[in-house]
C-alpha cells in the first residue's frame, strides 16, 4: 500500500512541475512535441497543396479522413490483440487494453463518418447512402458499439473482460470486409483506395506534393493516436491503483 | 452477394451536385475541419475530466490513509511503556 501512495506522490509532483515522466524518460514530452509540430505542418501543407481537378477544394478533407479511418482499424486491432491476450493470460493489463482500443476505435471512427459525411454533401450530394463501404461501416460500429454497451451493463469484472475479450476478437472480422467492401462491391459510391490496379501515387489518385501532405497528415495522425492511447491506459490504470489503495483501506479497516 | 442483390432495390445514387455547390467546396472543408476538431477536444476533454476525477480520489484515499496512520501512531504511543530514569 505504501508503494501505491509513494507512486501517486510522484505523479502528483510531476503534474506541479509541469512535466510529465515516465520511468525517468522524457519520451512521452517529446512525443507530445512531435505531434503538435506534425499537426502545423499538415496544416501548412493542406493549405499549399495542389487541388484536385474533380473534387476541387473538398479534396483537401480527404487529408484527415483517410488518417482517421486507417486510425480506426489500428484501433480496433488493438482491441483484437488485447481480447487475444486476454483469452491466453486472463490477465488484467490486457483488459485495459482492450477497453482503450475500443474506445479509441470508436472515436476515430466518429471522425472517418463526420469528415466523409460532409465530404459526401459535397461530392455525393448527400449527408448518406447505402453504399457498401458505408453500410459495412455502419455494421462494424453498431458491433462495437453493442460491445461496449454490455460491458458497461457488467458488474463482474473477470466476466466484463471475458465478454470484451469476446467482442473483440469476433468483431475483429468485420474490419477487413470494411476495408474490402469497395473491391467487393465496385458499383458502389466510395472510391477504390488502394489495390486499385495502380501502382505508387497513381493508386491514391495523388501526384506530387500532394502525397507529401497526405504523408505528413498520416504521421500526425499516427503520433496522435498513440499519445491518446497511452492517455487512456493511464487513466485504466489509476483507475486500478484507486480501487486497490481502496479495497486495501477497505482491508486494515477490517 | 447477397448485399449486391439487395442493393440492386435500393436507388443508391443521389442526384448529380449544382455548379454552385461544384464550386463552394471551401465551406465544406472548414465544416469538415471544424467537426474533426470538435471531436478531437470533446474526446481529450473527456479524458482529462476523467482523470482528474480519479486524482481527486486518489486525494481522498490519501487524506484517509495519513489519517489511519496518525491514530495507529497515536495508539502505539499511549501503549509504550514509560522510560525507567537513572
Amino acid at each position: 500500500m505504501a508503494s501505491i501512495t509513494r507512486s501517486y506522490e510522484g505523479e502528483l509532483k510531476q503534474k506541479s512541475t509541469g512535466r510529465k515522466t515516465l520511468g525517468g524518460f522524457g519520451w512521452y514530452e517529446a512525443l507530445t512535441w512531435a505531434m503538435l509540430v506534425t499537426f502545423l505542418l499538415t496544416f501548412l501543407f493542406i493549405f499549399i497543396a495542389p487541388t484536385d481537378a474533380t473534387l476541387k477544394y473538398s479534396q483537401r478533407i480527404f487529408y484527415f479522413h483517410l488518417p482517421a479511418n486507417i486510425m480506426c482499424f489500428a484501433a480496433f486491432f488493438v482491441y483484437f490483440v488485447g481480447g487475444i491476450g486476454y483469452w491466453r493470460t486472463r490477465k488484467r493489463v490486457w483488459d485495459r487494453v482492450m477497453i482503450s482500443g475500443l474506445e479509441l476505435g470508436l472515436f476515430f471512427a466518429c471522425i472517418g463518418i463526420a469528415s466523409g459525411s460532409i465530404w459526401a454533401k459535397y461530392a455525393w450530394n448527400t449527408f448518406w447512402t447505402w453504399d457498401p463501404r458505408l453500410t459495412t461501416v455502419t455494421i462494424m460500429m453498431v458491433v462495437y458499439i453493442a460491445g461496449l454497451m454490455l460491458r458497461n451493463a457488467t458488474e463482474d469484472p473477470a466476466r466484463k473482460a471475458a465478454l470484451s475479450a469476446a467482442f473483440g476478437i469476433i468483431g475483429f472480422i468485420d474490419v477487413p470486409i470494411v476495408y474490402f467492401s469497395t473491391r467487393w462491391f465496385p458499383r458502389g459510391l466510395h472510391p477504390v483506395i488502394f489495390l486499385n490496379g495502380n501502382n505508387g501515387p497513381d493508386a491514391l489518385g495523388l501526384e506530387g506534393f500532394m502525397v507529401v501532405t497526405l504523408l505528413t497528415s498520416m504521421l500526425a495522425m499516427t503520433l496522435f493516436f498513440v499519445w491518446v492511447l497511452v492517455q487512456r491506459l493511464r487513466l485504466e490504470k489509476m483507475r486500478d491503483d484507486v480501487a486497490e489503495l481502496a479495497y486495501s483501506l477497505q482491508d486494515d479497516n477490517i | 452477394m447477397l448485399l449486391e442483390l439487395s442493393l440492386k432495390f435500393l436507388d443508391t445514387t443521389p442526384p448529380l451536385p449544382s455548379q454552385t455547390q461544384v464550386d463552394n467546396g471551401f465551406g465544406f472543408v472548414v465544416a469538415a475541419y471544424a467537426a474533426v476538431w470538435i471531436l478531437i477536444f470533446g474526446y481529450i476533454y473527456s479524458l482529462n475530466r476523467r482523470q482528474a476525477k480519479i486524482r481527486r480520489d486518489i486525494e481522498v484515499l490519501k487524506e484517509e490513509e495519513a489519517e489511519r496512520k496518525e491514530q495507529l501512531r497515536l495508539s502505539q504511543t499511549s501503549q509504550k511503556p514509560p522510560a525507567v530514569s537513572k
